[in-house]
């Protein structure tokens, strides 16, 4: 409590600096009245009193700097003086001073932009039910030099019958149709989902339901989930928007839900659909055969995947280059060091192009 | 000068503090008055006297206010602050141990 107390005394009299000065000098000046008083009723003539009395007294400036120094705000005000040089010395050589700002701007504008995709992507999990359990599952041909080959829906049932690991493995594949019936024909992003793609992301519609299971089923009536945007934009943000009936592919869509703001993933989807509406995957080529692959497949993994190994997924998925790359550690590292290097170099140079018979005069 | 003694600063706060319970002083008046109580012995400099005083007022031992002297002049007056009358207190007995300490060791070697 005391520490603090000094503290706040230490800062008041840095704040004071010149109002204490004076009154440093009106105490001294009292003092040497006195003395001199004092002097002169010994029996000193005045002039002598006085000199006498500044005698005694010693050098004045030595003492009021000793004063400083008790007072504990010397090292404040050798910083506030250095830091006006500082600020003195920059302002007369502006385009040195531009460089320099320059250099660490780049620097740290580097570095920071870096680490808001690190934390975005890697530190902050999805923000779906159990996010860090997602899974995306891939299939790669390294040989082919194929990192993403896709799955067909007959893989797809694959994964999710004998993948003891995966709690759901939902389809999920995008395309762009046509809307019609919302005022002009609309091209809309079409995200072609399994029946409980939305339970998955544990993501709950604000209005209406999602899918399901008997709308995964060939030839049931073809229904639509919209996206909080779609909505917005071309439903007009309407409250009765469920049971809206729109055209698409030739058949007749009803909207049955509408989805809460969220990141659109995987993809910027207008609208979601069912597996069996998408006209392209019920073709019976694409639907049967083994080797047509156009989808990914979402697993909920629960308790085997470590969130690392996820963030690498979705970060590969969402940007094409994983942030934990090396190379990009590296990179960043080396990035700084230059800064740092040369933030330090420009002015070293400049000071030692100074001739010490001039720095020395200047003082 | 010549009688003076080279008074440590840690017993020069402590005279400083004592010689403020009677009551408030200014700078001039404490040199004033430890010389004489001390018979002269003690001759505080001005060069430790006050910066002493600041470093006293800045700890929170004594506190300091302008007013008007004896003879009418403006002058700073330090008095002793509640915290202050304790650590008087505390380093009196401190000084009495260690001065009796010295006492004893220099009659009996």
């Amino acid at each position: 409590m005391r520490l603090l107390a000094r503290l706040r005394a230490r800062l008041g009299a840095l704040a004071h600096a010149p109002e204490r000065d004076r009154q440093m000098d009106d105490e001294v000046r009292f003092h040497l009245e006195m003395e001199a008083e004092k002097n002169r009723r010994l029996g000193h003539g005045p002039e002598e009193a006085q000199r006498q009395a500044r005698v005694r007294f010693g050098g004045v400036d030595g003492v009021k700097e000793a004063c400083r120094d008790a007072s504990g705000v010397r090292l404040l005000q050798d910083f506030v003086q250095d830091l006006h040089y500082g600020l003195r010395s920059l302002r007369r050589s502006p385009g040195f001073a531009a460089v320099v700002v320059a250099t660490l701007g780049l620097g740290i504008g580097a570095n920071t932009a870096m680490f808001s995709v690190v934390n975005t992507v890697l530190l902050r999990p999805l923000p779906y039910r159990e996010g860090e359990s997602l899974m995306v599952l891939r299939q790669a041909a390294p040989g082919a030099g194929e990192e993403d080959l896709g799955l067909s829906p007959l893989e797809v049932q694959d994964f999710r019958e004998q993948a003891r690991s995966l709690d759901g493995v939902v389809e999920y594949h995008s395309m762009a149709f046509t809307l019609l019936g919302a005022g002009e024909p609309t091209r809309v992003q079409t995200g072609v989902v399994s029946w409980n793609f939305f339970e998955v992301l544990g993501v709950e519609p604000v209005l209406g339901r999602g899918f399901r299971p008997e709308e995964e089923r060939p030839g049931a009536e073809a229904v639509l989930v919209a996206s909080h945007e779609f909505w917005q934009q071309h439903l007009g943000a309407d409250p009765g928007a469920v049971g809206r009936r729109f055209n698409m592919n030739d058949r007749v869509h009803t909207v049955i839900g509408v989805l809460p703001p969220l990141p659109r993933y995987p993809g910027e989807d207008d609208v979601y659909m069912p597996t069996v509406a998408c006209p392209f995957r019920s073709r019976p080529r694409v639907a049967e055969n083994r080797e047509s692959r156009m989808l990914q497949a979402l697993g909920l993994g629960l308790g085997a995947v470590t969130a690392l190994a996820l963030a690498r997924l979705v970060a590969g998925l969402l940007f094409g280059v994983a942030p934990t790359d090396a190379l990009c550690f590296v990179g960043s590292g080396l990035l700084l060091v230059l800064v740092a290097a040369l933030a330090c170099v420009l002015p070293a140079r400049r000071a030692t192009a100074i001739d010490p018979q001039i720095a020395l005069r200047s003082l | 000068m010549s009688n003076s003694v080279d008074l440590l600063q840690g017993t020069l706060d402590l005279l400083i503090l004592r010689t403020l319970v009677p009551g408030a002083q200014h700078g001039w008046g404490l040199s004033q008055r430890i010389q004489q109580v001390s018979e002269d012995v003690l001759r505080v400099g001005q060069g430790s006297l006050y910066p002493a005083l600041h470093r006293l007022e800045e700890q929170g031992w004594i506190k300091a206010s302008w007013g008007e002297s004896e003879n009418g002049r403006r002058a700073k007056f330090y008095e002793l602050t509640r915290a202050g009358r304790k650590r008087l207190e505390t380093e009196t007995a401190n000084w009495e141990r260690l001065s009796a300490a010295v006492a004893r060791i220099l009659e009996v070697a």
